[in-house]
């Protein structure tokens, strides 16, 4: 890749954060992988990461729902992205109504 | 290796023999509503003395992983030659072994990953390594350590590492084995060997590679020969399975390629392979005067445990008690 003087390019890092079984998968990707157990680990990880030059922090839903306001704090942020996603025990279709809901946001009906 | 050493060890395992989980408990755990339920059944048994200071079910690592170092505590003051036990402490030296090269590689603290149990002073082959004094080591270490070095620095792939150690570990057993004279002992390790190989020409094969990392990933000293497996690469899995079928361990490898091709998986072949293993220790049972017991009271410890992460975690993670049951291993009792 051929850059502009005095352009620096900035490489955000990926986490995952949900319970063990779920997400150590990721490891194999490069993913760092921050397994929790409860609420209360689940919002200091978060809240800790989220200030330590991570772009994307991918959570399970299950995790998720139990701290839906330190979700929310992000959404209102440009970085980092935090994107649910189903863990082993299945979806809970949160992930899924939120993009649904950014689709309507965005083109003002739901083409999905 | 005197036999009548073994007459008091052999007393004192036979009366922890009586304290191994019996199927009927484990299933009771596989039954088991939740997590909380299945420690209750849990604390009913021998475990109940390493089960203090638990936190939090999702710790159950902690219980598992303070029984297996007290069994190997006790069995190596039990045991009157300390390379009884070293036959199975060994592989913890060599994931060891792994851990302080991938450490000093990464620049990374990998403190949790090391395990407590090994035959020999780990702490001091670590200080040993770092300071890059590699003169009182063992020479199968030192000789793994030296391999892994030249090579990392030539072609800088982690898969590697674990492929040379690998393969000094079961070359490493297999010394071990053969010096003690036991039959139990060389076939047990000859025949892990063999399942080793088994399970490793199958996923070579899934994975389109060629016959030349095939010959580095087999080891040798199986009783299939390992020009055999290597020249296999081409065969279809039913050819594998009849060309296999007249060795000890044919039955098994041709039950576990047949559950492979249903499901494309290789857990239910593993699961063949430790029942296989068990069972060749079953005989040790009526030995009275010997080592057989006490190798054989570690590997039914091992399994046990096995059995209980399997169920531990299945439970954390809402299996029903039918795929439990599916996955559990054959015990020793």
């Amino acid at each position: 890749m051929t850059l502009e003087k005095g352009c620096v390019i900035y490489m955000y890092k990926v986490a995952v954060v949900g319970d063990k079984d779920s997400i150590l998968g990721f490891k194999a990707l490069g993913i760092d992988a921050f397994p929790v157990i409860d609420k209360d680990e689940a919002r200091r990880i978060v809240d800790t990461i989220a200030r330590d030059d991570y772009g994307i922090i991918f959570i399970t839903e299950q995790m998720a729902s139990l701290i839906p306001d330190t979700i929310e704090r992000y959404n209102n942020e440009t970085i980092p992205a935090v994107i649910l996603i189903p863990s082993n025990q299945g979806t809970l279709n949160i992930g899924m109504d939120k993009i649904n809901k950014n689709v309507e946001k965005a083109v003002g009906t739901n083409i999905l | 290796m005197d036999r009548m050493d073994y007459i008091q060890a052999v007393t004192r395992t036979r009366v922890l023999e009586t304290r191994l989980l019996s199927r009927a408990r484990l299933e009771r755990m596989g039954d088991a509503k939740d997590m909380e339920d299945l420690l209750k059944v849990l604390g009913e048994t021998e475990y109940a003395n390493v089960m203090g200071g638990l936190a939090r079910v999702e710790e159950y690592e902690r219980i598992l992983s303070s029984e297996l170092e007290r069994v190997y505590k006790l069995m190596y003051e039990i045991s009157k030659d300390r390379i009884v036990v070293d036959l199975l402490a060994l592989k913890y030296d060599y994931h060891n072994l792994k851990v302080v090269i991938k450490e000093k590689i990464l620049q990374k603290d990998l403190e949790e990953m090391y395990m407590s149990i090994g035959s020999m002073d780990f702490l001091k082959i670590k200080m040993d390594y770092l300071a890059g004094n590699l003169r009182d080591m063992d020479p199968n270490l030192r000789e793994a350590i030296e391999e892994v070095e030249r090579d990392f620095e030539i072609n800088e792939d982690p898969q590697r590492i674990d492929i040379i150690i690998d393969k000094y570990y079961f070359s490493h057993l297999y010394q071990l084995a053969e010096s003690t004279d036991i039959p139990l002992f060389i076939d047990y390790v000859k025949d892990l060997i063999d399942f080793t190989n088994i399970r490793t020409l199958i996923r070579v094969k899934k994975q389109n590679k060629d016959i030349k990392f095939l010959e580095e990933v087999v080891v040798p000293n199986g009783k299939i020969a390992r020009d055999d497996i290597v020249l296999s690469i081409n065969d279809s899995i039913e050819g594998i399975a009849a060309k296999f079928k007249s060795y000890d361990v044919g039955p098994d490898i041709r039950k576990g390629l047949e559950k492979y091709q249903e499901s494309n998986r290789l857990s239910e072949f593993e699961k063949l392979m430790d029942d296989y293993l068990m069972d060749i220790n079953k005989p040790s049972k009526y030995v009275n005067f010997g080592p057989e017991p006490i190798f054989s009271y570690i590997l039914a410890k091992e399994t046990e445990i096995k059995a209980l992460r399997i169920i531990m975690v299945s439970k954390l993670n809402k299996l029903s008690p039918d795929d439990i049951r599916e996955r559990l291993r054959d015990l020793y009792v």
